[in-house]
């Protein structure tokens, strides 16, 4: 009942856009990303089969706890701006990880405009407050089409809904209340960890850098990235890491200024085991590969010679294909 | 053939093994698991067996070519998180050596020389690494919940640390398998 009103808000917000369309200039796209970054925040939110409360001091520090619909706890993250740990009952450890290095605002703003065309949907109501929709069409085909309904006031995002090419709804993040105190002390960020947990990382970076940097050499299995990159997506960052059971991975992450892509490599041997749901399918060298197009985000997996790698997105299955086949 | 034996010698031989086969109907299970939770030494004995079928299973499948599953799929997982232990591959590994290494009799570790002898000496040394996967484990696998966690994470904090579906989609992943 209560999904059904959420789904209900997003569809009055839709058919109220064309109503209240060019009554006011719509927040620039720079605004909100700042405003997404920088803005001290409180509330709940409703994703998928989850319900979490949040809050971000607006300088790195951050909170989520996770429930289901039945209120049952799945856990909580809180990040400190340099590492983040993460929490799931039933787990005797918490998971820490770096705080990956990532862009300005401004910077992702600026390839955001130019990947992406910006269409106001006027103005409407989120968690009680007065919001612009904002529609991000792509450029290029593949990538997915993204609404922002951004506080009138700050400019803060309050509901992200992102849609396949076909139309299908891939996820939708909505805030169901929120309040925009000045400050947040750090204390609101504390942690406990509960009896019987320990702190474990969740992977070692042995050696890290961005798009400028060479990546190391000499290691134990040969990692190409691909030739073909989707366009308006460019690499910012990779990363050489051990996991939890000493596997040696490298990873390649691409941003085009509102999405990201991750490409694994690990030697054959290392290989992970593709999801039960996952469906084999064959790239243009007839290389059989595995195919998940419904699970946490879009994931194909295949293996040459002398890697295996798994690409992790939001892209269509024909982008997907396309950046496999050259990274052979 | 499997012994059906625990290290604790508590009588509860049989039910442990048919634990872990899955075998038992709910009373005996719930007798069972109360056993296991008071037991130390049955305990780590039930969680071996689990450790070794859940090892069978992977490699079986890979073998196969049948879909894999992950660690959280499994039975191993389940009962290891019940017992409030790890349950990752890593120490499923290092279980299974040490399991291994507790079973195995002079004569075992007799012919387990006698078998890296031969091997090198008639097929080369990467069939003595072949044939070492009956006493020693087979290399671990990469877990794809791990990436889908750092690349959600990654989309939330490229986004500035705003909260964004892919991260609470990964978590969610963690109680749903797709």
């Amino acid at each position: 009942m209560k999904r059904l009103g959420v789904i209900g808000a997003l569809g009055g917000l839709a058919l109220a856009a064309g109503a209240a369309r060019s009554a006011e200039a719509p927040p620039a796209l720079t605004r909100v990303l700042v405003a997404q970054e920088r803005t001290p925040y409180e509330g709940r939110v409703r994703a998928g089969q989850s319900v979490l409360e949040v809050a971000a001091d607006g300088q790195g520090r951050s909170l989520q706890r996770f429930f289901d619909l039945s209120g049952r706890s799945l856990g909580w993250i809180v990040s400190d701006g340099r590492q983040r740990w993460h929490y799931q009952p039933g787990r005797p450890w918490i998971a820490v990880s770096p705080v990956e290095p990532h862009a300005e605002p401004e910077r992702r703003a600026a390839l955001a405009r130019r990947n992406y065309r910006t269409e106001s949907l006027g103005a409407s109501k989120l968690a009680s407050r007065p919001v612009w929709g904002l529609r991000l069409v792509p450029r290029y085909p593949g990538s997915p089409i993204q609404t922002i309904w951004a506080d009138r006031q700050t400019g803060f995002p309050l509901g992200i809904e992102r849609r396949a090419g076909d139309g299908g709804v891939l996820d939708r993040v909505v805030f169901e209340k929120v309040s925009f105190p000045k400050r947040l002390p750090a204390s609101r960020f504390a942690f406990a960890a509960p009896e019987g947990t320990r702190v474990e990382a969740a992977a070692t970076v042995l050696a890290q850098g961005d798009a400028r940097d060479l990546q190391p050499a000499g290691l134990p299995f040969t990692a190409v990235p691909p030739r073909y990159v989707p366009p308006g997506y460019a690499l910012s960052s990779w990363q050489l890491f051990q996991d939890r059971g000493k596997v040696p991975t490298f990873c390649w992450r691409y941003h085009d200024g509102l999405a990201a892509l991750s490409l694994y490599a690990v030697s054959v041997a290392h290989m992970p085991h593709a999801p039960g749901a996952a469906r084999a399918v064959k790239l243009a060298s007839g290389t059989e590969a595995r195919w998940l197009g419904s699970g946490p985000e879009r994931t194909l997996m295949w293996r040459t010679e002398h890697a295996a790698y798994t690409l992790v997105g939001a892209l269509s299955q024909a982008e997907f294909l396309k950046i496999a086949a050259t990274a052979i | 053939m499997r012994e059906n034996t625990t290290e604790a010698g508590c009588g509860l031989d049989e039910a442990i093994a048919a634990l872990v086969d899955g075998m038992l109907d709910a009373r005996a299970e719930g007798e069972a698991w109360r056993h296991l939770r008071a037991c130390e030494p049955c305990r780590e004995s039930a969680l071996d067996w689990l450790a070794m079928r859940h090892a069978c299973l992977r490699v079986g499948a890979y073998e196969r070519r049948l879909p894999g599953f992950a660690a959280a799929d499994e039975t191993w997982c389940a009962v290891a998180r019940a017992l409030a232990r790890e349950p990752g591959w890593a120490q499923a590994s290092g279980r299974i050596v040490a399991f291994r290494a507790r079973r195995r009799t002079p004569w075992g570790w007799a012919a387990a020389a006698a078998v890296v002898v031969v091997t090198a000496a008639s097929a080369g040394p990467s069939a003595v690494r072949l044939a070492s996967g009956w006493w020693a484990p087979a290399a671990p696998v990469a877990e794809i919940e791990l990436y889908w966690h750092q690349h959600g994470a990654y989309a939330n904090d490229a986004a500035g640390g705003g909260l964004l579906a892919p991260e609470i989609r990964a978590v969610e992943a963690g109680f749903q398998q797709p």
